[in-house]
This record gives structure tokens, C-alpha cells and sequence, in this order.
């Protein structure tokens, strides 16, 4: 609503309206648990999506969803068509030569550097080339389509779209939900997509819900979204017209709501408070179903996929790759704040020159994604890919001193999943990994609600994602030695024979040696798991074991050598 | 790279430093402060800024015995406040080595000792007035005659006010008196003419400047909640608790109690309620938490004001239950999300 921006607050009786019509749509629309009212920033939205055109050079990063490598499909030299594919899920932006496959910098929050796959693409006049089909339309859409076209998740976590509903296929997805509540300040990509585009993002909506088997379709908008909201109204109206055979049906008399092809279309409309469309949280506020943090959604029949890439399906179908995305350019330091449809693998310095945002001043900081979900780039040469929603210039970071904790408990009233973010501090500092599991630190959004509010500016969602690192560091340390542990049993089991009355693991271990004794429990569990080499290596020939296991199991002699040693030191428990 | 994660100066969100957050309550703390100054007396005034000076000085020495930054650890206003807090609860007729003495406590015993801001399980303020109330018994309950309501009978209370220089011009607050007056008619004293069988125990109360005061802090409190620097949880469960107890030992009780308004307007109750209780260090933290935090110091004020030797329980009730505040937290801290 835009009666949070200061300059919009008049005084009187239409303050007096705002304020009464803000108690009611309290009153009426889902509302976030905790959360913030950040104060309304969608930049560009006054004029119209700008077209960056095609840069010489694009740099499309080998890297898929959570960083996993992708193996390149072409060569050096190689010409490439629009729309080839140049690994996985990887479609060329634009027709061109394979001048380089080599590290480069890329949209990553360490600064790391990544295989890329350098296109010298062949520059046309027309801007919106990227947007021409390469395939023919189909009647429906297929899961084979969107592997071809690339259509990927272009939310904020690029999970790819074609996962999603081949898990979608395994569970009994009943609803779709397209994320459109585009929460957090300074973006506006999805807002100016859903004005201008709204009739592709529910045809695609329809058409990934029949891919999906879905019965019920959810579009969910922030209600201060208006022309996004109302483009959508009238977009879901319209489908519901052209509905084939029963034509609308409204089953409670307003519009925005109703069925087509069996499957029901409604609008939702959220309170519009920061982190509204967090996945989790906004599956909650439209359907009631909580998904527990670690599992997903299509586990428990939902399918979520944001605007953008309900458009990219609907494209798709109808032959066009995903080569572009809508990208909002903002920030303190940007002189033409817009938003702009810009081709994959285009660097941030040529979306910047096209969009006139001038010359930069040295000092100025680049950076990708939003304010509280973004990261700071080095590089102008960071190319944009899927989850680049923004690209902002802003002036030189203030420091907050940080103060000692108050306890104040304004992260806890703020946290949208509940936590205790103060208790969760306390724990990471002190570096105890078992209370931070107890205190939930998975289901943290690390959305940064916690740092806006704290009065002793204490950097709360940075010391969380670095417990968070060192706990999944910690999980797979645990796991490593179990399953060491595992192979080294297997070993000495091998070793022995069958037969062997010196057997060495048979023997158990001291009843007072109670962390082994959980540890051989555990061992003795994975070991049902893991497949077992041993019956190729039968007649005990003590046989190098496969080359990967071979530094685990070396690391497991040693540990159960110290343990034989312990043992008999501690006086001969084993047996008889 | 060292970029800092998140762009909160992108975000456009009103935020309070904790000097912000003190400086709110101290300007809250004005119009209690100003009433108590014109209706008891200007030693009031004369004990804040005494307070106040001392608790600065004293922190500043103990900041830079641990070596830590004095600039910003003076700057929070943590202290300041503590210390006019401490000195809104003291008689104004206080000999200033004694409000010395409660500073001293109230800086090293209630803060320091444990580490400084935010690690101090007392409420520092009340951990100074625990220290002086105990250590001077007499002059921390002599209060001057403009503190106490009109007594409806003989003031045959003087020869039981020990300092006998004083006799003039002091005087117990009404609560102190109205407990006395129980004991004395529900055990037979023989002085027990002080209030007449039939005589009104809430005129009593409301005759005394203290329901004008504590009105002050009202206001104060009903501005910080609309601030949004304290939560509604601590002092409406802490009021509301004591107002039901007041109520139910009214109705009772064999001698006449004061109505339970006049109850809430006596003795420290709005003071405690929206400033003491509402400490976020030593407070409860979950929301939960907040409101059993609050009702146990409702609850332990009602039973120390009727059954202790102390004529208002706040300061202690705040001190015990700042002691089971971890087991509070940790009874209601679980997170409605776990993983």
C-alpha cells in the first residue's frame, strides 16, 4: 500500500481513511506471523520494461542449482544456434561462437570465480531477438519442453522448474501456487512482469498445473500490488471465459476466482510484509499447509513456482526458450532506476551502459540480488543468470558498531518461523552445534528481519550462515566416520574369515564404552546399506577395496587400531 | 570477499539504537519525574541528578579498569537511566552518602560484576535499592508529611517515627501507614485510633500525592507502549495480576481495604509496571514468558506489600523473579518452528 511512503501520508481525514482501510485489510488478508512492514521501494515501475540488447560477449556460467558443476556440451570454436543447448539445462542466449570455456567471476557471495562458457555472439539490431521460437508451439506442455527450452526456476533459489514437477509427478500435487508476492524492498521485476504479462503467467500456470496434475491453481499477490493485481484479476477472468466447455464459474460471485478445465483459479491477496514470499511462508498464507524447513513442498501435494517462470513455461509451449529475464536496476547510486529484460550471460556492466546509469564513481559498490537477500559483487563482468533479480550501484557501507545483546526480544517478535534468534546467537557463539539443531536453525529463512530490528545492530543472519555452514561442515565430518567406520568392520570381518576363532570384530565392545557402543550400532545399520563388495571379493583374498573408499578405510584402521590398543589397556572385556 | 551480507541502509526502516531506546524511556520518564518533584518535594529532582552524575563517574572508572570503550558504553544511557530510576524510589530527605551507596551497588553489584550491559540477571536499579532499603531501613522509609494522604484521626503515629528531628516533617507513605494500621486493628495495638473502623482506606490513598505520581508514569507507560519500546504483555500482566489479588483480599479481608484503583495508583506500581518490570536484560524474554514474568512480580508485590515488613514490594518481587528468568525462558523458549 502507498500510504507507507512518507511523501504519499496526508494529513486529516484521507490519513484517517488509510488508516481505517489498512485496520481492515488487516482484518481480511492472510498476515505473515512476525515479519516487517518495510516501507513500499519497487523502482521502475512508473515506465516501461527497458530492453537491453545483446552484448558481444556472454559469459554463461557451467554452474547449476547450489553451485553443481554442469558438464559443457560444446567446444572451442564450436558455432552454436540460439537456443542450443550448451550443457544441462543451459540454453545459448543468442547465436554465436564458443570463444572460451574458462573460469570467470561470477554472481557468487565468496567472490568466487566459475567455468563459464564464453559466446562471441553474433549482434543483431533487434533487441528482442532472444525472444523469437525455435521450436514449434505444442498443444501441451511437456516436461521434455521445458528441459529443451531451459526453463529454470527464476525466484530467488533457481531450483529448476523440470525437477520440480518430475517430483511433482512422484507425489499427488493437488495445487499450484505462483509465488507473485515479490516482498522485499527494492525489487520489481516480478510486479513489472506480472502488469504487462499477466495473461502468460496464467496460461502458464494452467499449463504447468495439467503437466503437474494439479486441481486448483493459487496466484498469490502482496495487496499493495495494484496493477499487478488487478492485470492478474483480469488475466484469470479471461481464462476462465475462453474456458472450454462450462464457461465461468464463480462459485462466491466475485471475480479472480473460478475454474477452468477442471482446475480452479483463485487470487490470494497477503498482507504486504517482508518475507510474505518466502516459499514456506507463502504456501502457508495461501493453502494452510505447513511444510516442514528440509522438505518439499510437492511431499505434501504443492507445487510453487514464481511469475517469471510460469511465463517461461507458457513461452515454452509455444517454442520459445528461456533466455531472458526481467532484471530491476536500483540502488543509492543508480541514476535511471528500471527494469530491463536482459539475455542470460549478459555482463553487469553492458546491462548498466544500456540503461544509462553513467559512470561510477570508484568508491561505488556493485550488487546483486536484493538488499537483504543479495551479495556484493567485485566485478563488473559478473554475468547475469536466473536468480540475478536485481543489480544495484550503491555508495560505500557504513559499519554499525555492534553493541552487547539487550535481550530485547525484538528478533523473536519480528522472526517469521518462530525462532529465538537471540537464544540462537548466544549458541553460535558458543559454537553448540547441538542446541543451534534444537533452536531450529534449519528452518531460518535467513531473511534479515532480525538484523533490521536489532537496536544493538548485532549482525544476527551473518553469524547464522556461518553456524549454518559449520553444522552442515560438522554433519558430513559425522558421517564420513560412520561410514569409516562401516568399511572398517566390513574389513576385519574379511580379513578373518569365516571360521576365524581369533576373530576381532566379532568381539564385543566394552559395555562401559558407550559412544561406541552407538557408534558400531550405527555402523552395523549403514553397513546393511551400503552395497557390499564382499561377495565379489569371496575366498578372504584381502583385495584393494574401490579406490574411493580407500583414504576412509586407511582412517578407519587407524581408529580401530587405537581402539584395539584402549581396549587392552582397559583389561580383556571382549570375548572368551 | 569481506562484503557485509545484508544492505540495511538500502532498507528504508525506522531503527532504535539502544541509545535510542533509552533516551525514549527517560523522556517518558519526564512528567512522573516532574509530579513527584512538585507534589513530594525538589529533593526528588536534586536525588535524579545526583544519581545520575555519580552512576556516570562510577561506570566511566569501571569501564576503563576493564579496558572496554568508556565513549560508547556511557553513550548507550543504560546507566543514566538506571540511576534515575533509582533515585525516582528513594525519599528525597535521602543523606547523599547513602545515595552514593546505592549507586555503588547499583553500578558494580548490579552490572558490572556480571559483565556489563546485557549480561546482568538484576535489574541494576533495584539491586541498588535492595542494598539501601536493607542497610538503612529508617531513612530509605522516612518520607517528608507532603508524601502521605490527610489522616482521618489524631496523629498519634509521631512517637512511634524514630528520628526524633525529623518528627515535623516526615512522615510514611500511605501504604506503610495502611499496613501498619491493619496489623494494628487485626492484632489489637493499642494505638489502633489512627484510622476510624468506618474511615475510607482509597480516600486515604487518594488524598496523597502518589496516585498524581504514579499517574504521571502512567502516562509515560501508555506513550512508550504506543512507541512500541516496551510490550503490552509485562505491565498488563503485572497490573492486572495485582488489581485481582488487591480485589479478592478486598473482598475478604476482615478490615477495609483500599479499592483496587486506588491499590494500582499507591506505592510504585505504575513506575514498576511500565519502566522496572519492562528492563529487556533482566526481563523474560519469549512472549509467554513476558506474561508469567509479569504476573509473578504482580504477585509478589501483592504479597510483600500485605504480608512483609517492607512497605512496597516491587523491588524485591522484580529481583526474584529476574532470578527465574532463565527457567521461565527455557520453560517457553521453544521456537514455534523447529527444524
Amino acid at each position: 500500500m502507498n500510504a507507507h511512503t512518507p511523501q504519499e501520508r496526508r494529513p486529516g481525514l484521507a490519513a484517517l481513511v488509510t488508516a481505517i482501510r489498512r485496520v481492515r485489510m488487516r482484518a481480511t488478508v492472510p498476515r505473515l506471523h512476525g515479519g516487517l512492514a518495510l516501507a513500499r521501494d519497487k523502482p521502475g515501475l512508473d515506465r516501461p520494461i527497458v530492453d537491453v540488447p545483446l552484448p558481444r560477449t556472454l559469459v554463461l556460467p557451467l554452474v547449476g542449482y547450489r553451485g553443481r558443476a554442469l558438464a559443457p556440451q560444446v567446444a572451442v570454436g564450436q558455432r552454436v544456434a540460439r537456443g542450443e543447448s550448451l550443457a544441462a539445462g543451459l540454453p545459448a542466449s543468442a547465436a554465436g561462437t564458443v570463444v572460451a570455456i574458462e573460469p570467470r567471476p561470477i554472481a557468487h557471495p565468496a567472490g568466487r570465480d566459475a567455468p563459464c562458457i564464453v559466446l562471441a555472439s553474433d549482434v543483431t539490431a533487434d533487441p528482442t531477438d532472444t525472444l523469437r521460437p525455435t521450436l514449434p508451439a505444442l498443444d501441451a506442455l511437456t516436461l521434455g519442453r521445458l528441459v529443451a527450452c531451459g526453463v529454470g526456476g527464476l525466484g530467488g533459489a533457481g531450483f529448476p522448474t523440470p525437477d520440480k514437477l518430475t517430483d511433482a509427478a512422484e507425489g499427488a500435487v493437488h495445487t499450484l501456487v505462483v509465488n507473485g508476492a515479490e516482498c522485499e524492498p527494492g525489487i520489481a521485476c516480478d510486479e513489472a512482469l506480472m502488469a504487462v504479462a499477466a495473461d502468460d503467467i496464467v496460461a502458464g500456470a494452467l499449463a504447468l498445473a495439467r503437466l503437474a496434475g494439479a486441481r486448483r491453481c493459487l496466484f498469490v499477490v502482496e495487496s499493495d500490488k495494484r496493477e499487478a493485481r488487478a492485470a492478474l484479476r483480469a488475466a484469470i477472468d479471461a481464462a476462465l471465459d475462453t474456458a472450454s466447455d462450462t464457461g465461468p464459474d464463480l462459485p462466491d460471485g466475485r471475480s479472480g476466482s473460478g475454474t477452468s478445465d477442471a482446475i480452479a483459479l483463485r487470487l490470494i491477496d497477503v498482507a504486504p510484509l517482508y518475507p510474505s514470499g518466502a516459499e514456506r511462508l507463502l504456501l502457508r498464507l495461501a493453502t494452510g499447509i505447513d511444510v516442514p524447513a528440509g522438505e518439499r513442498p510437492t511431499r505434501h501435494g504443492l507445487l510453487c513456482v514464481n511469475v517469471a517462470t510460469a511465463r517461461a513455461a507458457h513461452r515454452a509451449r509455444l517454442g520459445e526458450p528461456s533466455l531472458t529475464r526481467i532484471v530491476t536496476i536500483a540502488g543509492s547510486r543508480v541514476t535511471n532506476p528500471c527494469n530491463a529484460r536482459v539475455a542470460f550471460g549478459t555482463p553487469l556492466a553492458d546491462v548498466l551502459d544500456a540503461t544509462g546509469q553513467g559512470a561510477r564513481d570508484p568508491d561505488t559498490r556493485r550488487r546483486v540480488g536484493g538488499p537483504l537477500s543479495g551479495h556484493d559483487v567485485a566485478s563488473e563482468c559478473v554475468p547475469v543468470t536466473a536468480t540475478v533479480n536485481r543489480i544495484a550501484l550503491e555508495r560505500p557501507h557504513r559499519s554499525r558498531v555492534a553493541v552487547p545483546c539487550i535481550r530485547c526480544a525484538a528478533c523473536s517478535d519480528v522472526c517469521p518461523v518462530g525462532l529465538l534468534p537471540q537464544e540462537l546467537l548466544r549458541h553460535a557463539h558458543a559454537g553448540d552445534g547441538a542446541a543451534l539443531d534444537r533452536g531450529g536453525l534449519d528452518a531460518c529463512l535467513e531473511c534479515g528481519c532480525c538484523d533490521i530490528v536489532c537496536p544493538s545492530s548485532i549482525e544476527l543472519t551473518a553469524s547464522f550462515r556461518h553456524a549454518r555452514g559449520e553444522r552442515s561442515d560438522a554433519r558430513l565430518r559425522e558421517r564420513e566416520a560412520t561410514r569409516a567406520e562401516a568399511l572398517h568392520r566390513r574389513r576385519e570381518a574379511r580379513l578373518a574369515g569365516p571360521g576365524d576363532t581369533r576373530s576381532l570384530s566379532p568381539a564385543p565392545l566394552p559395555a562401559t564404552d558407550s559412544t561406541s557402543v552407538a557408534a558400531s550400532a550405527i555402523a552395523t545399520a549403514v553397513t546393511t546399506r551400503v552395497p557390499a563388495p564382499d561377495a565379489r571379493h569371496d575366498g578372504g583374498t584381502d583385495t584393494a577395496p574401490p579406490g574411493a573408499d580407500r583414504g576412509a578405510e586407511a582412517a578407519a584402521a587407524a581408529l580401530a587400531r587405537a581402539r584395539r590398543r584402549r581396549r587392552r589397556k582397559s583389561g580383556e572385556t571382549g570375548a572368551p | 570477499m569481506n562484503a557485509p551480507t545484508l544492505d540495511l541502509a538500502a532498507i528504508a526502516h525506522r531503527r532504535r539504537g539502544v541509545a535510542g531506546l533509552m533516551g525514549e524511556v527517560m523522556i517518558a520518564l519526564v512528567p512522573g519525574t516532574l509530579l513527584q518533584a512538585w507534589l513530594i518535594g525538589p529533593g526528588v529532582l536534586a536525588n535524579v541528578v545526583l544519581a545520575v552524575v555519580v552512576a556516570l563517574a562510577l561506570e566511566a572508572l569501571v569501564t576503563l579498569a576493564r579496558k572496554r570503550p568508556v565513549r560508547s558504553t556511557l553513550g548507550d544511557g543504560s546507566i543514566a537511566l538506571a540511576a534515575w530510576l533509582l533515585a525516582l524510589t528513594l525519599p528525597p530527605e535521602l543523606p547523599p552518602g547513602q545515595l552514593v551507596v546505592g549507586v555503588l551497588a547499583m553500578v558494580l553489584l548490579g552490572k558490572h560484576l556480571y559483565g556489563g550491559l546485557g549480561q546482568n540477571p538484576f535489574n541494576p536499579a533495584m539491586v541498588g535499592y535492595a542494598v539501601l532499603i536493607v542497610s538503612f531501613p529508617v531513612t530509605m522509609t522516612t518520607w517528608p508529611a507532603s508524601a502521605t494522604g490527610e489522616v482521618p484521626t489524631a496523629r498519634t503515629e509521631r512517637a512511634e517515627r524514630p528520628p526524633p528531628a525529623w518528627d515535623a516533617i516526615t512522615a510514611a507513605t500511605p501504604l506503610d501507614r495502611l499496613r501498619t494500621i491493619d496489623r494494628e486493628r487485626v492484632y489489637g495495638s493499642a494505638d489502633s485510633t489512627d484510622l476510624d473502623a468506618d474511615a475510607d482506606p482509597a480516600a486515604f490513598i487518594l488524598s496523597s500525592p502518589w496516585p498524581w505520581v504514579n499517574g504521571g508514569f502512567l502516562i509515560g507507560g501508555l506513550w512508550l507502549l504506543a512507541r512500541g519500546v516496551i510490550g503490552w504483555r509485562i505491565p498488563l500482566s503485572l497490573l492486572g495480576t495485582l488489581a485481582v489479588l488487591h480485589a479478592v483480599h478486598g473482598a475478604v479481608s476482615v478490615v477495609p481495604q483500599p479499592s483496587v484503583g486506588a491499590s494500582l495508583l499507591a506505592g510504585a506500581a505504575m513506575l514498576g509496571a511500565f519502566f522496572i518490570a519492562t528492563d529487556p536484560v533482566s526481563a523474560a524474554s519469549g512472549p509467554r514468558a513476558r506474561l508469567v514474568y509479569g504476573a509473578g512480580i504482580g504477585a509478589l508485590t501483592f504479597a510483600l506489600r500485605e504480608f512483609s515488613a517492607y512497605p512496597e514490594g516491587i523491588a524485591f518481587a522484580v529481583l526474584l523473579m529476574n532470578a527465574i528468568v532463565p527457567v521461565l525462558d527455557r520453560l517457553s523458549g521453544t521456537p514455534r518452528a523447529p527444524a
